[in-house]
């Protein structure tokens, strides 16, 4: 047996020395690069703009420049021919044999085309997620996700099956009809958005009378598209509602399946370094960030994406390197935290800089109140003003007195803001099965 | 653990084992998809063989060849 083979989907990478690491980025990275700049008229005019051709590339240090590609400049070519991923296609349309798209959270949704041979590198990249988090053959693993042009929780279907899980696809099912389901089935594992696994929770508990932990045999939980799972708090509260191990991973259609939690958890996710190249950069200077422990933003390529690949994609997501090694004996460095927010959340309010996160773990961490907040920012003349909108859970009726008091002192100390708390009748709040929208800033609106 | 070119490497597999099996796979996809004659039952499953032997190829031999 393999050193790792029983805790690593494929230790041949995953515990490569890192000197050799280093140097199979740099020959994957020139890979695409001349893949991406041969095959895509718009790769290949972002380079000859900046006078940069794939040779010039001779060293990781160069990575840098290679120019950034944003959302912005996705969305600009897209819809022309070939129609609808216009010139970042970089195979012929008739080898693309899936079609994705972006939420559109922050504006008009990117296409993304993928070949076959990039769907089958979506559930490897998968696969590693799945094992590092101990999914193995005997799982059946049910995912209560709506299957739709959203590539969500698709490839974590397929990178399931790989490792030879028995898959349950939970798609157009109501809560309560995918509750009963993984009843039945005894699933033992799932995948969703820390949101819905919480509203699943309650959902389970308050119009079904079953009580996760007791009633069903799901003991593994595998969160994506919000922080949450990153959370302490909210990692707690999903953890003890189900009474599972809580793992994070992390990706986005135009990316891939780039970071994933281990089972040795050491509070950050590792980097599958073997598969992308994640660089982080100081969002106001641009420098290269290297240090642990100073957050920035994420500048990311997939080495292994053909049809649509994304090269030093400006991802806007706010990490930082962490400073040890994890125990788990992979050599993929770990980012501490997991993603910390996005430089797009990062607001200013009152002139204080906040990270709607801060909200979450400060409300995820009062066991008196539900899981559902919403935070609205409007502005009044020359002030903003921030309220908070919480439940008490039923059994806590009656203490809003106290939870406001510990609420107000936790929010000051964590984001030194003060806040227009109100308190509203349990289950009022919207419910979520996707990405949750609870911070509004209402200011851009005028608001 | 074992010591190559200096460097210590995870025991297992010998990679270049391997990647010769996973060029030799390559190889029969490649001439099935030659000689199906159009036959799309042939063709398109042979390059259905040739997605995952990429994904063989990424795992072995890339960390061997690069």
């Amino acid at each position: 047996m393999c050193t790792h083979a029983d805790t690593m989907w494929n230790p041949i990478l995953e515990a490569m020395d890192e000197e050799r690491l280093r140097s199979l980025q740099l020959k994957k990275f020139q890979r695409i690069l001349r893949w991406a700049y041969e095959r895509s008229p718009f790769h290949r005019r972002l380079y000859r703009e900046a006078g940069l051709e794939p040779d010039d590339v001779r060293t990781l240090e160069d990575v840098v420049k290679v120019p950034k590609v944003e959302k912005s400049m996705m969305r600009e070519i897209q819809c022309k021919d070939p129609y609808p991923y216009g010139e970042l296609l970089c195979v012929d349309l008739e080898e693309v044999t899936e079609f994705r798209q972006t939420s559109g959270t922050t504006g008009q949704p990117v296409y993304q085309a993928d070949t076959w041979e990039d769907w089958e590198w979506w559930s490897e990249c998968w696969a590693y997620i799945l094992f590092a988090q101990g999914y193995r053959k005997r799982d059946r693993v049910f995912i209560p996700f709506g299957y739709n042009v959203f590539v969500a929780f698709w490839a974590g279907h397929y990178g399931a099956e790989k490792l030879g899980c028995e898959v349950v696809p939970g798609g157009v099912l109501s809560t309560e009809a995918r509750i009963l389901k993984m009843q039945e089935l005894r699933a033992t594992a799932m995948m969703g958005t820390p949101t819905y696994m919480l509203n699943m929770a309650d959902v389970a508990r308050t119009k079904l009378g079953i009580d996760p932990p007791k009633d069903l045999w799901i003991r593994r939980i595998t969160c994506a598209g919000e922080p949450g799972a990153s959370i302490p708090a909210t990692k707690k509260r999903i953890e003890e509602a189900w009474g599972a191990k809580v793992f994070d991973h992390v990706g986005a259609t135009e990316i891939g399946a780039w970071g994933y939690e281990c089972q040795e958890q050491p509070g950050g996710l590792h980097v599958n370094e073997a598969m992308f190249l994640v660089e982080i950069e100081d969002p106001e200077t641009g420098e290269s960030i290297h240090e642990p422990g100073k957050v920035g933003k994420m500048v990311i390529t997939a080495f292994d994406r053909m049809a649509q690949p994304c090269v030093r994609f400006d991802s806007k997501d706010l990490i930082m390197w962490a400073d040890e090694r994890c125990p788990c004996g992979r050599t993929f460095r770990l980012i501490k935290g997991g993603v910390l927010g996005r430089v797009d959340d990062i607001t200013k309010v009152k002139g204080v800089l906040l990270a709607p996160t801060a909200i979450e773990e400060v409300v995820r961490s009062i066991p008196e109140l539900a899981d559902e907040y919403e935070v609205i920012v409007t502005r009044e003349g020359d002030m903003d003003r921030i309220a908070l909108k919480v439940e008490l859970r039923p059994e806590a009726q009656g203490k809003e007195q106290e939870v406001r008091g510990r609420l107000v002192d936790q929010l000051r100390l964590k984001t030194n803001l003060g806040y227009e708390i109100t308190f509203h009748p349990y289950g009022s709040l919207p419910r979520y099965e996707g990405k949750a929208r609870r911070f509004k800033d209402l200011r851009k609106q005028g608001g | 653990m074992e010591e190559a070119s200096g460097q210590r490497r995870v025991s297992g597999p010998d990679l270049e084992i391997l990647a010769r099996l996973v060029a030799k796979i390559e190889e029969a996809a490649h001439e099935l998809v030659e000689r199906a004659c159009g036959i799309q039952a042939i063709e398109r499953n042979a390059r259905r063989i040739l997605a995952s032997s990429r994904i063989l190829r990424l795992n072995v031999c890339d960390p061997l060849e690069l």
